[in-house]
Parts: C-alpha cells; structure tokens; sequence
C-alpha cells in the first residue's frame, strides 16, 4: 500500500500533507497533553514495533507468505493519536532509509496508513465491542475492526491513484501520473486486500490480541482513549466522500442555471432572467484561473471546508470570551 | 513383542516452507538491523566525505524537480550525475545502493505496462518508471553515503523539528534491539519446530505480543534513562555535518552543472 513517488501528482500530495499537519498537532498535543514527554518515547519504541511488525512473514495458502501492517492492531492496543504517530515516524523512516514508499507521498501514506488505518480499526473496534463483553466477540471485534481498516486504507489510496487521470492530464489528454481510473483502481487494489491482505491482518492482529489479553490484559486498558462522536463521524465521512461527486454527471434537481432552463425549456422566465444575478468566487464549485474542473472541484470543497472551520473557531471563541467576561463580572 | 516397536520410526521434517517462512523473516530482521548499524568509518571513497547537509539538501531538490519535470531529457541528466556519483561509491555499496532502484523500476513497469494497452502513446507511463528509478536511486545513493546518526541530525539543519528527530532517533535504536530479538525469537522457535509445524502461526503471533508487551514496558523506564543522562529534548545540528570542505565543493559543482544542462537543454 506504500505509495512511491511520482504515480501521485505534486499538488495532490502536497493536499494530503496539508491535510495531515492539524491530525498530527492534535495527536501529539493529545499525547504530550498526558504523561509529558514520558509518551513522546513510547511513541518511538511504538514506531519501531510498527517497523518491526511489518517484517513478520504470515503463512498463506499455496506457499505465499504475507505480512500485516498492524496499523488497527496498534492502534486498539495503544490509542488511535498514538498509534498515528508511530506509524507516521514508521513510515517516514522506510520511505527515507529503505525506499519504500515515497519521500514527496509522504503525507498521502501518512494518510492512508497513519490516519485512515488506525482510527477507522479503533473506533470501529470502540462501536463493536459495546455489542457484548464476551471474550469471543471481543476477538471477532478485532477481526473485523482490522479487516474493515485495511479495506479502508485500500479504498482510499484507490480513489487517490483513480482521482489521477481525472485530474491531471497533458495536452492530448493523456494522464501524468498514475494511469488507471477509478473503474479499474478500486478494484485492482481492494481485490487483494479483501480476499487476502484484510484477512492477514484480521488473523494477525486476533493472534496478538489474544495473546496480550491473556499475558499482560492490563496493557489493553483503554479507559483514557476516545470516544466516538457520532457527529463528528458523520463529518469526517462525508468529507472523505467528497471525490465521489467528480463522478457524478448532471447537475442536482433544482440547482439549474438559466442556460440548462433555456436547453430544456426552450426559454428561460423572465422573472430568472432579469433577476439578482450575484457572480461568486467560485460558481459551480470551480475556480476560475484552475483550468482542470476536477482539481478545482477538490480545492474548492477544501476551501470551503476551510472556511467553515475557521468561521466556527471565531465563534467559539467569541462565545467563550463572552462567559469568561460574564464570570469576572 | 508390541507392533510399535518393531515398526520403522516415521521421521517427518517440517515441511520447507515453514522453514524458508521462518529463515526469511529472520534474514530480513538481521539485513535491516545490519544496514542500521553499518557505519562509513574507513571506507575511502570521496562521497562518503561529502556533507550531510549538501547531500540532503540535493536529494530533495532531485526528488521535487524530477516530480515536476516533464522532461525526459532532465531526469536523464539527473541519472548521469547520479551514476557519476557511484564512482565514489566501494563495490560493496554498489550492488546494495543500484539493487533497489532497479527493483522500483522493474515492478513499475509492470503496474503500468496494461496502461500501454488503454492508452497507445505510453510515453507518460514510461516517464513515472524513469522517474521512480530516478528518485529511488538519489535517495539510496544519499543513504549509503551517509551515517545514520549524521541522516538525523542533517535533517535537524533542514528545521524538522525536534520532537521529529527524536523519535526517528528512539526508533532507530529500536529497530535493532527489537529485530535483535525478534530473529531470536524465530530462531527458537525454528529450534523447537524440527519435524513439525502445528502452532507455528501461533508462536509467531505471540513472540509479536512479546514485543509489544516490552515496546510498553521499556517507554517510561527510557525516557528516565535519556534525562538522567542528561536530555533535555532538543536537538542541535551536528555541526560536523555543516562544515564545507573540497569534496562538498566538488560535489555541489558537478550537481549544478548537470541540473542546468538538464533544465537548458
């Protein structure tokens, strides 16, 4: 799943290492915020356990061998912000020393396997377990967490290389980076992973698990780690899902602008004729001086997310300096 | 007298495949901790003696240029400074440093080669496999070149910050210790697998657990050693990487000259 170089286009990696900076803040924030920098050496002994994890050959069938990323397992054992940064440091050193990712994919690696990978297995694994408490289900809750995790990374470094040839393409039309759309990446990479690599790490990460739980059960103990927001959840989900809409053609019922009325009507009414006709920054989720629509439909959605981010924060702490103001009165 | 005695014993070796399982990961743990530990000391080639900090510095230039480039005549003339460079390099290094971007490039040829069939004029395919090679090769020339510890503190002149290097740092030590005991492990458990090979899934998933349970254990008790030893969590350039002599000289001249001729030509 380690992306190398040069099959993602600068300014996409550029985008997903932009997207990591506030998710590797707040996880070492969240960790430094706990024990002080006590954490800060358990997140580079972690990172080497991560390294040395994935150098463990599984057996498979018909003689192959595989091996685990333990992105989930790691972070279900040690905490979704711990187990980011561990992976990240991980990942870093093998793309720097050993050539195996890239150096400019970095951050899209970082992504998929550092912020996809281990807080989709832990807060799946969270949502699971609340099902029961028997020891059983806690297993198949590890499974499954690791399982779906994997496929999830897949998925996302699928739609990274299929969103590719849609975004950047030369003069003639030909795609710059990574060639395959997104009709033949999804399923070249998730076929693998759901029919082998999801079950590897599944296996692997119920054979540590239980082993922990029955050597050393107080290491599981996750009473600090956080919580899902289902909000928040939600959120994040339908930003992820964003891409999807450079797939969709046509525009949404109702959302017509007097040009498509004129082609389906054979006029347009006077009163959206002469109406209010306010030329935003960005019409039709694109920005003027990007020539490729898709990449101005991607930038435009983080843009917009931006803004709102931005314009809640001012609230907050406006709202906040209102109380404070209120209790030193 | 009792059939069983006189019946042949019926020695099964474990199949070889869990034995080459076993072999290969406890080869791949011992050749990444050697590659950690294998410093430069007393190899004579002059880009060994090249800074750190220079050669940091190109390698990222190299990577971000060739990812930009169009130009197939620009990652050519990287390449050619790239092989003039291995002159420098002793044969052992050699084979190590070119093994890998080959590899890159080979495996990229074929993801990309039904991309040959989709789109007739190839010629965009062909420039990520000659790029991947490109980037890969800079990289690995910049790692053999060049200490571990002198990579981090390198990376510490390009403002990375501390909390940065101190774990790539802590990692590193650990990548050792842990394949260190990770291939003891496996070799006892080869020891103890001689003509069977039940549970051996099993063996493999807990000598995992047993590294977690020490990557746990041994956090705090390191941090308390690193402060009695006096660490107070920054990092300050090497300044051994910072200093400039004739090599560096030569080195930074040879890299301009290609990558203008690469850009102008």
């Amino acid at each position: 799943m380690h992306i190398p170089d040069n099959y993602l286009s600068p300014s996409t990696c550029a985008v997903l290492t932009i997207t990591m900076l506030p998710i590797w803040s707040r996880a070492s924030k969240k960790i430094k915020g706990k024990l002080g920098n006590k954490n800060i050496s358990s997140i580079g002994l972690l990172s080497a356990f991560s390294f040395v994890l994935m150098m463990f050959n599984i057996p498979l069938p018909g003689g192959t061998t595989g091996h685990a990323t333990g992105a989930a397992l790691i972070g279900i054992l040690a905490g979704p912000y711990q187990a980011c940064l561990a992976m990240s440091i991980s990942l870093l050193i093998q793309a720097l020393f050993f050539g195996d990712g890239g150096v400019l994919a970095f951050g899209a690696n970082a992504f998929n396997m550092a912020f996809i990978m281990p807080f989709a297995g832990y807060y799946i694994w969270v949502i699971l377990k609340g099902f029961s408490r028997s020891d059983k289900w806690g297993l198949v809750s590890v499974f499954i967490a690791s399982y779906l995790s994997i496929n999830l990374g897949a998925l996302v470094t699928a739609i990274e290389f299929g969103l590719q040839p849609l975004l950047f393409k030369d003069v003639s039309g030909l795609p710059l980076y990574a060639p395959y759309p997104l009709n033949i990446s999804i399923p070249a990479m998730m076929v693998p992973h759901i029919f082998v690599a999801g079950i590897v790490e599944g296996l692997a990460s119920i054979g540590v698990y239980s082993f922990i739980k029955k050597v050393s059960p107080d290491i599981i103990s996750n009473k600090d780690y956080p919580q899902l927001n289902p909000f928040t959840a939600v959120i994040a989900l339908m930003v992820a899902a964003t891409p999807i809409g450079l797939i969709a053609s046509g525009t949404a019922w109702g959302e017509w602008d007097s040009e498509h009325i004129n082609r389906v009507l054979g006029y347009v009414p006077s009163g959206m004729k002469d109406g209010i006709n306010f030329n935003s920054i960005m019409p039709d989720y694109r920005m003027p001086w990007i020539s490729s629509e898709s990449l101005g439909y991607v930038l435009s959605a983080f843009l917009g997310l931006l803004l709102i981010l931005v314009v809640f924060r001012l609230i907050k702490t406006l709202m906040s300096r209102d109380v404070n103001v209120g209790l030193d009165q | 007298m009792l059939d069983w005695i006189s019946k042949k014993d019926q020695y099964e070796p474990a199949p070889s495949d869990v034995t080459s399982l076993l072999n290969k990961s406890v080869l791949r743990f011992l050749s990444v901790s050697s590659r950690i530990r294998t410093e430069n000391i007393g190899k004579t080639g002059s880009v060994y003696r090249v800074s750190p900090f220079l050669k940091v510095i190109t390698t990222f230039f190299i990577i971000i240029s060739v990812s930009l480039s169009r130009s197939t005549l620009y990652c050519v003339f990287i390449n050619g400074f790239s092989f003039l460079i291995l002159f420098g390099f002793c044969a052992k290094d050699l084979k190590k440093i070119l093994y890998v971007p080959f590899f890159a490039a080979i495996f990229s040829g074929v993801i990309l080669l039904p991309a040959l069939i989709i789109y007739p004029n190839g010629a965009n395919s062909l420039m990520i496999v000659l790029k991947v090679f490109t980037t890969v090769l800079a990289i690995n020339i910049y790692v053999h070149s060049t200490d571990y510890y002198m990579v981090t503190s390198s990376l510490r002149s390009l403002l990375i910050p501390d909390m940065v290097i101190l774990l790539m740092d802590i990692s590193f030590r650990y990548i050792v210790i842990f394949g260190t005991q990770a291939s003891e492990l496996l070799t006892a458990i080869k020891l103890r697998s001689i003509g069977r090979d039940k549970g051996i899934k099993k063996a493999l998933f807990n000598s995992v657990g047993v590294l977690f349970i020490k990557t746990k254990n041994s956090g705090e008790s390191l941090y308390n050693s690193m402060i009695l030893r006096g660490f107070n969590g920054k990092y300050f350039p090497n300044k051994k990487s910072l200093r400039f002599s004739r090599h560096d000289l030569y080195y930074a001249s040879l890299f301009v000259i290609f990558v203008l001729f690469g850009y102008l030509i």
